[in-house]
């Protein structure tokens, strides 16, 4: 579904980013872990033409994402706050990103339904913008509106970020669910090891801008990455 | 809030003295001449630093934790209401909604809003002056900036307004002709809002309603696209809930160079023809120009899109230093 072909990404004259080919294939739920700095952020900007690459290129479905706005449409993610529309309350953002999904009212008066657990009473109702909601609520806010409109990619920078303890465990239910569907891609990144590992099917270990380790999650997995950031 | 004020209060004080109904001139003058002949009264100033001084500490004293303050200015109630009749149209609609929404509810674009009908005002102290009603090209640039003030403040960082949320715009599914259209759509409705507001001028000299039009017409079929075109050359952040007045966030010389073929182009347009004496021949060339770039709309929107395909990864990264 993605693939990765000779992707760099320099900043400054240093190389952020180097990425000789990956693939991820349909279906998959991917991980990536590393360091502050190890080119996490950087490597979801480029899949998703945020930022330009120095060489190489990133192919959604078998077509380049620079250039082309295909994958927009099957592609939901969340990355910081830069996704969020402050000066709106979430329900207005929630329509917002539900009619450019195509989403009617009932539809996304059912959806907001399903994640009624998730929101606790603290997102919905509350006459708030979102700037005035807590860091861990607005996060909730753009994680669930990547989910809006049924992507078939979905793309999460630290999403347990933030987030108190209730709401990670429901996340992790959520991601499950999404995981379980057949044609869903979802790519992950995470501080915790705990969590990527089981949440994810296959984690990739990113130092300076490399994959160094690519690893198939077992019941070894997480020993594995805690013995290597056991520096 | 506070500058409005301030500016009235600056004003009224010039215009008195002005007008010698009471100078603050005279007042001062006495003053201080009193305090330099008898010097002991420069005792006066100083005790009255030292009064203010120790207030200032006193009422630092009483307020110096920030949640009582926050109690005082409790949270008006958020006022989320969609603009219904807009949304009816589409993306655009929606879009529309979005931005109108973006300048209703933060500090900097209520600011902007708020200043609109000062613009058209603007006339008030150029139109009195019998000189000035004789020089075309004046005429033509007060023209332009009376029905043009909302679009050349907005115009300017069209972008940077939404600079807080541009990643968003990047990664959804944006139609962005459908963006650049809703953009020129908001501004022109702005600046015909602002027209049809001045056209009250044409009361008092039916020569300012050929100009004013010709100025409008110019407005929306030349000057937009132009300041459309320039804006994707702002890549700095602004934060909208910052103070407006004097907030130079965002701005960089770069905004004024905008500012030339805006403003000064019109004039050496119309000037030659106003010299050669066929002034009106003047105005149905800028109003000419400007049918010509609504007529071209479409073809201008598409170069426009092309161009920001290129500028987009500069503009995100310069959105992203919050700074």
């Amino acid at each position: 579904m993605i693939k990765v072909n000779n992707l760099t990404k320099v900043y400054n004259g240093t190389c952020v980013l180097d990425i000789k080919e990956l693939q991820i294939p349909k279906g998959e739920s991917y991980g990536l872990v590393g360091n502050n700095g190890a080119g996490k952020t950087t490597f979801f900007r480029l899949i998703l033409d945020l930022i330009r690459a120095n060489t190489g290129f990133v192919e959604s479905d078998n077509v380049k994402v620079a250039g082309n706005e295909l994958w927009k449409h099957y592609t939901g993610s969340y990355l910081d706050e830069g996704f969020l529309i402050d000066f709106l309350t979430p329900e207005e953002y929630f329509n917002f990103i539900g009619n450019l999904h195509g989403m009617n009212k009932g539809d996304i008066a059912e959806f907001l339904n399903y994640y009624h657990d998730f929101f606790s009473d603290e997102i919905l109702g509350q006459k708030k913008y979102i700037r005035d909601l807590s860091k861990g609520n607005q996060k909730k806010v753009g994680i669930i509106a990547a989910f809006m409109g049924n992507p078939s990619v979905i793309i999460l920078d630290e999403p347990f970020t933030n987030l108190d303890p209730s709401s990670q465990i429901r996340l992790k239910k959520i991601l499950h669910e999404q995981q379980a569907k057949p044609d869903v891609t979802m790519l992950i990144s995470s501080h915790d090891l705990n969590h990527i590992t089981e949440v994810c099917s296959r984690i990739n270990v990113l130092e300076k801008g490399l994959i160094v380790l690519d690893l198939h999650t077992n019941e070894n997995t997480l020993k594995e990455l805690e013995n290597y950031f056991a520096v | 809030m506070f500058t409005l004020g301030f500016a009235i209060v600056f004003a009224s004080m010039f215009f008195l003295d002005y007008f010698k109904i009471f100078s603050l001139r005279n007042v001062s003058e006495q003053v201080f001449t009193i305090i330099i002949t008898k010097k002991i009264l420069v005792l006066i100033p100083v005790v009255m630093v030292a009064m203010a001084y120790y207030l200032n500490l006193i009422f630092l004293k009483k307020n110096a934790y920030i949640e009582e303050i926050g109690k005082k200015f409790a949270k008006k109630s958020v006022n989320a209401k969609d603009i219904s009749f807009i949304k009816q149209f589409g993306v655009i609609g929606e879009l529309l909604n979005l931005e109108i929404k973006l300048m209703l509810r933060n500090k900097r674009g209520k600011t902007l809003l708020y200043m609109t009908p000062l613009f058209v005002c603007y006339g008030f102290f150029f139109y009195p002056n019998k000189m000035y009603m004789e020089m075309g090209g004046m005429l033509v640039f007060i023209g332009i900036f009376i029905s043009g003030g909302f679009m050349l403040s907005y115009g300017n960082y069209l972008f940077s307004w939404e600079s807080g949320y541009f990643d968003l715009i990047m990664s959804n599914n944006v139609d962005y002709k459908k963006y650049f259209r809703e953009k020129f759509i908001l501004l022109a409705t702005a600046t015909a809002i602002a027209y049809i507001l001045t056209l009250f001028y044409a009361f008092y000299n039916i020569k300012l309603l050929y100009i004013n039009t010709a100025c409008f017409i110019y407005n929306i079929g030349f000057n937009i696209h132009v300041l459309m075109y320039f804006s994707l050359s702002n890549k700095k952040y602004i934060d909208l809930n910052r103070q407006a007045a004097f907030n130079y966030q965002g701005v960089s010389a770069k905004n004024f160079i905008v500012m030339l073929p805006a403003m000064v182009l019109p004039i050496l347009i119309y000037s030659p023809f106003s010299l050669f004496g066929s002034p009106i021949t003047g105005l149905i060339v800028l109003s000419c120009i400007g049918i010509l770039g609504l007529l071209l709309h479409n073809k201008i929107v598409n170069y426009i899109v092309k161009e920001f395909h290129n500028k987009k990864y500069e503009m995100a990264e310069g959105f992203r230093q919050r700074s």
